[in-house]
């Protein structure tokens, strides 16, 4: 699964869907470098979360400072590994 | 200065759903798909509310027509921070329950921007908290705001979370709605009746846009009725719970709305009213109109949809004006007595101003008069 890719999809959920869409490039960009304030940073922390499965007390502890370490991070403590985009996104979609 | 209203949205049923898990069981009406997502923690019940009138017409109509003074968002909450998930006091498991992982947006403000950020109404945010009066207090600061500060276009959202367990158990607590031990006593909800009355919840949320004269003409855009004026008053009374017999409050709303509008009473032909249907909102409320107007038809409608709180001014007006449109007042639901003044039976569109009221916890009192003859 391209993580850029589901790092993309997950922002979109994150952000209100009449915003423009934003992405990243690659997993080295922070969050300002994306275009992500600071509410959406935090909104896709807990969206990452979410995704993996990462308790709340946990994810409280996490603080990804790149798209790169948001996965390092979640997935450190991932109860949860989806396969693909699609499984990722299907509890968090609209 | 003329103030328009271009666009709106409305959200609200006619459905209802016993909800018999809670500390006061209780029938509201509910959009239980609102609560798909919030049970995972990553939604919010006024934000899928939110999503839902907010469109992606109505954004695109204010982004792709700009104008040339300022614009606002104003978010008639109701309160500064929405109920969550809990009741305060005893608690016990629900279909209401979830937590919301950002409850940093639970705060109306913080949401208030957000919302306004969609729109990019960059010029003035505000949240209101005048209760379920906040609709139509957002009203009069959106005529002030056009007719006296250089704004052109005020957008205007009304929701909060009136299916909250903490709203549903204060409700309860304070025999304020119908709950089903008087359901099973035979309480059916109506207002203005000698033997119906009452109301219940009800979920609902209304976005509208205002617009100044010189917005319209730029954009060209539709018009749905002009507003006239709107209110707010308070009344002398210790209890703030409380409603006068004699109306003050509203009375107060009603004549400064008249005042504002610049029109007589008797140009007033149709009233929404606030009509809970509660033994004082009866008697203030009708003492009130028979003491402003003169000859008016007057309709409810929290007997179909519910009490929806801070949405409840906006939105009632939005849905009189759709029936407006296809000609036909509805009549108060459940009326026992035949009454051609608090309609007992629809009744034709009359030719004439329309007067909406609203009253909110706290001794508030608002009134606005549009003119849908256009």
């Amino acid at each position: 699964m391209d993580k850029l890719e589901l790092f993309n999809a997950i922002v979109k959920q994150a952000r209100p869907a009449s915003f423009d869409e934003i992405k990243a490039n690659s997993l080295e960009d922070t969050f300002a470098d994306v275009g992500l304030d600071s509410l959406d940073t935090i909104m896709v922390c807990i969206y990452f979360a979410e995704v993996y499965g990462v308790s709340e007390e946990i994810a409280k502890q996490l603080q990804p400072q790149n798209v790169g370490e948001c996965f390092t991070l979640y997935q450190k403590h991932a109860t949860k590994n989806p396969e693909t985009i699609e499984q990722a996104i299907k509890n968090i979609a609209f | 200065m003329k103030t328009y209203l271009t666009k709106y949205k409305t959200l609200s049923t006619t459905d209802t759903t016993v909800l018999s898990d809670l500390v006061y069981p209780q029938r509201i009406h509910w959009m239980p798909e609102l609560y798909t997502r919030v049970k995972t923690g990553l939604s919010y019940v006024p934000h899928e509310m939110a999503n839902r009138v907010a469109t992606k017409e109505i954004v695109d109509y204010v982004r792709d027509n700009p104008v040339y003074g300022k614009t606002a968002f104003l978010l008639a909450g109701g309160s500064q921070g929405w109920a969550g998930g809990k009741a305060k006091d005893q608690d016990r498991p629900s279909e209401l329950d979830y937590t919301y992982k950002m409850g940093m947006l639970t705060m109306t403000n913080i949401f208030a921007g957000r919302m306004a950020s969609i729109f990019e109404a960059y010029d003035y945010v505000a949240t209101d908290a005048s209760a379920c009066a906040s609709g139509i207090k957002c009203m009069m600061d959106a005529k002030n705001l056009i007719d006296n500060l250089g704004f052109d276009r005020v957008i205007i959202l009304a929701l909060e979370d009136p299916s909250s367990k903490m709203t549903l158990e204060f409700f309860g607590q304070t025999k304020a709605n119908i709950l089903i031990a008087d359901e099973e006593k035979g309480a059916i909800p109506s207002a203005f009746d000698s033997k119906n009355s009452g109301f219940i919840i009800g979920q609902g949320a209304a976005l509208a846009v205002f617009e100044s004269e010189r917005a319209v003409n730029k954009n060209k855009s539709y018009v749905n009725a002009k507003l006239l004026s709107a209110w707010i008053s308070a009344e002398q009374n210790s209890n703030p719970i409380g409603q006068r017999a004699d109306g003050q409050g509203y009375q107060r709303a009603i004549r400064g709305a008249l005042d504002a509008a610049k029109v007589i009473p008797s140009a007033i032909k149709l009233v929404k009213t606030h009509g809970t249907g509660t033994l004082t909102n009866n008697t203030a409320e009708k003492n009130a109109l028979k003491a402003t107007l003169d000859s008016f038809i007057a309709t409810s409608y929290k007997q179909h949809i519910g009490h929806t709180v801070a949405a409840s001014g906006l939105l009632e007006t939005c849905l009189l004006l759709d029936d407006v449109r296809n000609g036909l007042v509805p009549a108060i639901k459940n009326r026992t007595e035949e009454d051609k003044v608090f309609l007992s039976e629809p009744a034709n569109v009359p030719d004439g101003l329309m007067l909406s009221l609203a009253a909110g916890m706290g001794n508030i009192y608002a009134a606005a008069i549009f003119d849908y003859r256009l």
